[in-house]
């Protein structure tokens, strides 16, 4: 099949799982050997050329301060080149469709690429696509500063018709709220380990120190506080034997400070941002994955490698990837607070539970249910399908006219943000 | 040669006569063996069958669109930075072409609206050597902001800029370096020229007593370009008796006043506005008039119009001191005039009363354009630049990845400084919203 694929970044530039989802994604479908190319924006640094590859989108940055501004106007115009509409775009698509003519395009985040747009375009002219969910992008495309527009909502839920695969049914209930609908077909699809398995892990906590990981950015959104706490809870209740390394970058410079006032120097360290591949590596030497990220979690993939590693994770109860894994059997799930991640460390540190089996059953878990090889056929049929209704299908516009109503949408949303704050 | 062309438009998308002779250069050079490439914006309009040597990845930052520029100041602001500071974007787009296209020379066109002085910045780094293809003040225009040439942008460009130019008058050289920015380097002075077939030559020319005298004008239809002098100079030939000519002006009106003002004159019978036409269409109409009235402003980087008049044997009257003035004798290829309805009212008359004879002017003018402004003799010239540019050693160079860092730096530094002044003046009344800022 010819596939084209969006994404608003692309490794080794990238904002998150996401983006590393979408490249295992491709890869493994060019190994099966379709015919795949990727659009994505421009990198935040010079990166090596892939033939594949093609970094030609305008990215809106707004995940940058800097970039967003702090200036009512220009964040409401930043924002909407990030979401509605960006004309340079939609060019960059219709240019692309015509030189590759892909039978279904395979949509991830396009968030910063004017992400309505490109849905708009690709439903004007027809293209069968399927839409893989790893965040509520659909609300975040209709949303401004002050939430969903149920305007933008409405239409959506009117003119936007395919195929969606979303990583759990918290991402589902949460594209689907304030008038907001995903119509056509909607299938739930984790998020994927990728690679080879490596040989089995054979040291296992039988007591003395537990050695505790987490990975991700450093802030309080993802728990960086709460593990403090509970590392602290721990400590105060005599038990000891407790290291934990925070790997990832501090995005909030609170929790250093908060190390040093709760006395925890000795017990836990920052270890800063390390590539995946060190990462992957990393986990076997840990017995625990620690993940009190918060409860909009759409999934969460990290503990899901940890896993794969027989690295046990302690998950918040209710975030995304805790709605495919089980307590007690494939993982430890606790209420996102200080006191419930500290009685899982200590039940663990008193022998209460045994991890061994619980890193044996979650590392198969891993490897038999959510590596990319289980889920490719699943993603190849829905791309088929998609392509084979597209084909039955009409295209109902030209891309100069696609281009043309782009053009025509970005400056009538300019001028909408000029007027509503000229009001 | 392997020449990378970086223009901010290119057609059939053009603002200007400035896309339009850059078009032809790439052509010319094409046609010449030359291995080029062009990096422009992404058209306003789709076009199709681009050929392939066109690649339109840049981003346009549209300062000429009002809906665009919108009437926020800080909207203003920012659009003016992208187009004429920095756009990191197109800063990627261009490293990622010298990567891959290596050029022995980069040729650069008109550069505002796509973050040009980001882009020359960049060169720079890499010691990519250049030649710059001066239509208009773009250096200066390029280091201006809403209140003019910014000192300190124009202090550092002086500083650290230094390349081949290629201006069109000495005008265009003389009014940049008067606004403070200066051309370090070579500066070459060059003509734009004229293009395509010689048609058979004029048979018909105007003499007193045989018909009106056909007066054409061509181009945008405003004061900058004269046409309130036209249209004056028209009403003093009446008064001085002079009654048997026609003034015909192509081109879209800009400005309604000039309709009221023929009106208001009781000019209808002499003074018609045809609209605009296709750019061969006119070609062809120019010879069926006798005089190309060009009263144009004085700071008129060239003025290819009356050029392409005298190439059909059309006799230009321009304002004495505008670009293509240096290049045409008084008398010799046409005629000049002070930019006063009286002065060209009399230039106009003495042609009406057979006083001044349009035919052995017409016949010169004509040959004159054929034999020195035509792009086949330009061209060789423009190549030599080129050749001489290509040649600058490389010393020096920074890598593609720190010029994109610098890139990414400086632009969320541009968009910060404008909104921080921008809050300031609004907030201290300053400017107001609704205001034209650039």
């Amino acid at each position: 099949m010819k596939i084209l694929t969006l994404s608003n970044l692309y490794p080794p530039d990238i904002l998150g799982g996401y983006e590393l989802n979408c490249r295992q994604a491709v890869d493994a479908l060019r190994a099966r050997g379709h015919a795949v190319e990727v659009l994505a924006a421009k990198p935040r640094m010079l990166v090596a050329d892939e033939p594949h590859i093609h970094r030609w989108f305008d990215l809106t940055d707004e995940w940058s301060r800097a970039k967003r501004g702090d200036d009512p106007f220009v964040r409401r115009i930043r924002l909407a080149e990030s979401r509605l509409v960006n004309a340079f775009n939609v060019r960059v698509l219709t240019r692309a469709l015509e030189a590759f003519a892909p039978e279904a395009v395979y949509v991830h985040n396009v968030v910063g690429l004017g992400g309505l747009g490109l849905i708009a375009c690709l439903q004007y002219l027809g293209v069968p696509w399927v839409w893989h969910l790893e965040d509520h992008v659909p609300r975040e495309l209709c949303s401004t500063e002050d939430g969903v527009d149920p305007r933008l909502a409405a239409q959506f839920s009117a003119a936007v018709r395919g195929t969606f695969t979303v990583v759990s049914r918290r991402v589902l209930n949460a594209c689907q709220v304030e008038g907001l609908v995903l119509n056509g077909r909607v299938e739930l699809l984790p998020g994927w380990i990728a690679g080879p398995r490596p040989a089995p892990r054979t040291r296992f906590y039988r007591g003395g120190v537990l050695r505790v990981m987490s990975a991700g950015r450093v802030c309080r959104a993802k728990g960086a506080h709460i593990i403090l706490k509970a590392v602290a809870l721990a400590r105060d209740a005599g038990y000891d034997a407790i290291r934990v390394d925070a790997y990832g970058a501090i995005a909030d410079p609170s929790i250093p400070l908060m190390i040093h006032e709760l006395r925890l120097e000795d017990r836990i360290r920052l270890m800063g941002p390390r590539p995946q591949e060190e990462l992957l590596r990393l986990y076997g030497d840990y017995d625990m994955f620690v993940f009190p990220t918060h409860h909009g979690e759409p999934f969460g993939l990290v503990p899901l490698e940890a896993a794969s590693r027989g690295c046990v994770p302690v998950i918040t109860a209710d975030c995304g990837v805790s709605e495919w894994l089980v307590h007690g059997v494939h993982c430890l799930k606790a209420e996102r607070t200080p006191e419930e991640f500290a009685s899982a460390f200590l039940r663990v540190l008193r022998g209460e539970v045994a991890l061994e089996p619980l890193a044996r059953r979650a590392g198969e878990a891993a490897w038999a249910d959510f590596h990319i090889d289980v889920h490719l056929p699943r993603i190849e049929g829905q791309l088929r399908d998609a392509a084979l209704r597209g084909r039955a299908g009409h295209r109902r516009g030209t891309p100069a006219e696609a281009y043309r109503l782009a053009r025509m949408a970005e400056q009538l949303t300019q001028a909408l943000i000029q007027e509503s704050l000229c009001a | 040669v392997k020449v990378l062309v970086l223009s901010n438009l290119y057609p059939p998308d053009v603002i200007g006569g400035y896309e339009v002779a850059c078009g032809q250069v790439v052509d010319g050079l094409l046609a010449r063996g030359h291995d080029v490439r062009v990096l422009t914006a992404a058209p306003r309009q789709p076009i199709a069958d681009d050929a392939p040597h066109v690649r339109r990845h840049f981003r346009l930052a549209d300062e000429w669109n009002e809906n665009v520029m919108g009437p926020f100041p800080v909207q203003h602001l920012l659009t003016h930075a992208h187009s004429r500071f920095i756009d990191a974007h197109n800063v990627y787009v261009l490293v990622r072409e010298l990567e891959a296209f290596a050029p022995d020379v980069v040729y650069l066109g008109n550069l505002v609206g796509v973050g040009g002085l980001g882009l020359v910045g960049c060169l720079h780094h890499l010691s990519v050597p250049w030649a710059w293809q001066l239509g208009d003040c773009t250096p200066a225009r390029l280091c201006s902001s809403r209140t003019g040439v910014i000192p300190a942008l124009a202090g550092e460009y002086n500083r650290k800029v230094r390349g081949h130019y290629i201006a069109v008058s000495d005008g265009v050289r003389r009014e940049t370096e008067g606004l403070g920015v200066r051309l370090e380097g070579q500066v070459a002075l060059i003509p734009y020229w004229i293009t395509g077939p010689r048609p058979p030559a004029r048979a018909d020319f105007y003499r007193p007593g045989h018909g009106p005298l056909r007066i054409i004008s061509a181009g945008s239809v405003n004061r900058d370009k004269g046409v309130e002098v036209l249209i004056e100079a028209a009403h003093r030939l009446l008064g001085m008796g002079v009654d048997r000519f026609l003034v015909d002006v192509y081109g879209k009106v800009g400005d309604p006043s000039l309709v009221e003002m023929v009106h208001a004159l009781g000019l209808d019978r002499h003074v018609t506005f045809q609209g605009p036409r296709p750019h061969r269409e006119l070609m062809e109409i120019y010879g069926r008039y006798d005089v190309f009235a060009f009263p144009t402003n004085e700071r008129e980087p060239f003025g290819l119009v009356p050029l392409e008049a005298a190439s059909r044997g059309c006799v230009p009257v321009i304002t004495r001191r505008c670009g293509v003035a240096e290049w045409m004798v008084h008398g010799v290829h046409c005629l000049k005039a002070e930019r006063s309805a009286d002065s060209f009212a009399g230039a106009l008359r003495d042609v009406a009363l057979g006083e001044t004879c349009l035919e052995p002017l017409a016949r010169r003018a004509s040959e004159a354009a054929w034999s020195d402004f035509h792009l086949d003799h330009v061209l060789p010239r423009i190549e030599g630049v080129l050749w001489e540019a290509s040649a600058r050693p490389r010393v020096g160079a920074g890598s593609p990845s720190e010029a994109y860092r610098l890139a990414r730096l400086a632009e969320p530094l541009a968009e910060g400084l404008i909104q921080e002044m921008t809050a300031d003046d609004v907030r201290d009344g300053r400017i107001q919203v609704g205001e034209v800022c650039v």
